[in-house]
């Protein structure tokens, strides 16, 4: 570990529901996240990745999950020994949150310049006029049209895309400094998915923002990340910069991933057949022996049933729980095949 | 003809939407201004008059005299102020404390359990034996009739808000509100409750017409409102010894209740087609 703390440091996260517990959602999760870095959580859906980002933001209903960590520790503050009230205060300020589905994430009995005045003012004592003015501002910076006019509308009024955005102008008009973006873009149109993603990019070259932004869309991964983690039955499986994941996937289910992607080659007459992952995601309550992917794995060797891999380096800042795509030589094989 | 009834019916309502719930408002506001200046202009009608005793409707009364010779023109718009009264007080009482336990009882889940059990014990009693129950304890009296009113029809409001709180907490505006850190108390107040306010303007009417008609059915079994005071429950009850004789005495009475309560019921069920949100989405759209 080096002498200076990361922004946002995770260590084992585990979430488990149900008694006691007993349906553990995510299991031993760790991760870094300096400021004003992207760090793409990818996985299939029910890998546990939104849960991973509510458990950061204590968004849990009281008594339905327990969070458990050897560390969460988000700009020197332990967030698991902060209290609702305290946890409370932050959010909004210094953490904030993006949901997947915006046509249902904002209030429709309360007008949009209502939600983000109070959004604003419940973390900083402003007048109601100095309130507007910053609500109009922030308005203008996520781009919304005609906004003098637009903080009077309500939600019903406005479409898809401008709601997402004015959930984005509420999670940023307090500048908190970790923005957890659970799937912004997935309920939104390609033109209106590539203005989202610019205006995120905008955000964190001017006020330095960290974000973790969570999706299963790899090619908006490649626009965005800095680091990449890959989230597998509730584990991460691997995680590095998206350098190394996009050019050296070194777990079964990276390799996987990256088949499954549609990749347009001008010139090319059609794409062929899209390659699948044979199955699905396995029940918590029935994992496989071994690794957990074992069962849907093309590169699966007797020794994946065995035993969980750990965590290896593949290269500094690159680790893999496979033991399989470790050497160069598989791996560069697999790669070959991605690009089939 | 080649409409089937209903079809001619449903005909008639996408027409003239707006013709009952008019019609209602008409007669609502009639009876409101009734109960309110009837009185002053009438009096009680509590003077006895023995020389005119059961006379049918006529241009001296309108809708006849009972036993007693008591005009019950008069005594049917007394009555009314009485209802009126009931009915709003009633059920004013009913949302604020009905509403509040159900939104705390669906937010929270400790207040949940004693609310609702609570909710089960009276909603096993049969409301018009509580309320005869409840004021035989406390005695006659306006308030006394209020609150009687009152006791049995709280929890059915009460588990009402609680299911709709219980759906719109689970929203995701909700966890997005907590998400920018918004405390519970304004969660309730500024995001659950205004969402709520629709459902519960509806049950208003509902208890509000429910009321009327305990008031009166209390007033007619001889529990309610003391025959000193007109009632529309004991006007008609003073009538129904002479029912063979003087049908006008229960019938006049009748009718306006009846038709107060059809009223408020229309105004309700418009109040809720324009609260349902599929309706408001497809109109917004």
């Amino acid at each position: 570990m080096t002498a200076q703390q990361p922004f946002l440091s995770v260590r084992n996260l585990s979430v488990g529901f149900g008694p006691q517990g007993a349906i553990r959602a995510v299991r031993d999760v760790s991760f870094d996240l300096e400021a004003g870095k992207t760090l793409c959580l990818v996985g299939e859906s029910g890998s546990g990745k939104s849960v991973t980002a509510t458990s950061i933001m204590g968004l849990h209903k009281p008594g339905s999950a327990v969070v458990t960590a050897d560390r969460l520790r988000l700009d020197g503050v332990d967030l698991l020994s902060c209290d609702e009230a305290r946890l409370s205060g932050l959010r909004g300020s210094l953490m904030a949150m993006i949901f997947q589905d915006p046509m249902s994430s904002l209030n429709p009995a309360l007008t949009i310049g209502f939600q983000l005045r109070e959004a604003l003012q419940l973390h900083e004592k402003v007048s109601r006029k100095a309130a507007d003015a910053r609500v109009l501002e922030i308005l203008q910076w996520v781009r919304i049209p005609d906004a003098a006019r637009r903080m009077n509308a309500y939600p019903h009024q406005l479409s898809g895309g401008m709601r997402q955005r004015i959930m984005i102008a509420m999670a940023l008009i307090c500048r908190p400094r970790l923005l957890i973006a659970d799937e912004p873009t997935t309920a939104l149109d390609v033109t209106v998915q590539a203005q989202i993603l610019w205006l995120l990019s905008e955000l964190q070259r001017e006020f330095g923002t960290a974000i973790i932004f969570i999706t299963h869309d790899l090619g908006v991964v490649a626009e965005i990340a800095d680091d990449v983690a890959v989230m597998y039955a509730g584990t991460l499986v691997e995680r590095g910069s998206v350098h190394d994941i996009f050019e050296r996937p070194s777990h079964g289910y990276t390799a996987g991933l990256l088949r499954a992607t549609a990749e347009f080659v001008p010139g090319e007459e059609s794409l062929g057949r899209l390659e699948e992952i044979p199955g699905n995601v396995p029940s918590f309550s029935m994992l496989p022996k071994g690794c957990s992917f074992v069962d849907r794995c093309r590169f699966a060797a007797p020794s994946c049933h065995e035993r969980t891999p750990d965590w290896r380096a593949v290269a500094t800042g690159h680790d893999t729980r496979c033991d399989q795509l470790i050497d160069d030589a598989r791996a560069a094989s697999a790669l070959r095949e991605t690009l089939i | 003809m080649t409409m089937s009834p209903s079809k001619t019916f449903a005909a008639m309502r996408s027409a003239r939407p707006g013709l009952a719930v008019s019609l209602s408002l008409l007669a609502l506001t009639v009876v409101i201004l009734m109960a309110i200046f009837g009185p002053l202009v009438l009096g009680s009608g509590n003077g006895l008059n023995p020389l005119m005793r059961l006379k049918p409707p006529s241009a001296l009364a309108w809708f006849g005299t009972d036993n007693l010779g008591r005009d019950v023109f008069v005594r049917t718009i007394s009555g009314a102020r009485n209802s009126v009264m009931v009915g709003l007080s009633t059920a004013v009482v009913v949302l604020l404390i009905g509403g509040t336990l159900g939104v705390l009882a669906g937010y929270f889940k400790w207040v949940d359990r004693i609310v609702m059990r609570f909710a089960d014990g009276l909603m096993a009693i049969p409301g018009i034996l509580l309320a005869i129950a409840l004021v035989s304890v406390l005695g006659g009296g306006l308030i006394t009739i209020i609150i009687a009113i009152s006791v049995p029809e709280i929890p059915r409001t009460a588990r009402l808000m609680r299911s709709v709180v219980l759906s719109i907490r689970e929203l995701p505006f909700i966890t997005a509100a907590v998400s920018v850190g918004s405390s519970t108390p304004k969660i309730l107040l500024r995001h659950v409750v205004p969402n709520a306010i629709g459902m519960l303007s509806v049950q208003a009417t509902y208890v509000c017409a429910a009321a009327i008609l305990s008031e009166a059915a209390l007033s007619f079994l001889g529990v309610g409102t003391p025959p000193d005071v007109p009632s529309w429950g004991n006007v008609i009850a003073s009538g129904k010894e002479y029912f063979r004789l003087a049908p006008w005495i229960i019938a006049f009475p009748g009718v306006i209740l009846s038709i107060m309560v059809l009223s408020i019921n229309i105004i309700g069920d418009r109040l809720r087609d324009r609260f349902d949100p599929r309706l408001a989405a497809r109109k917004a759209s």
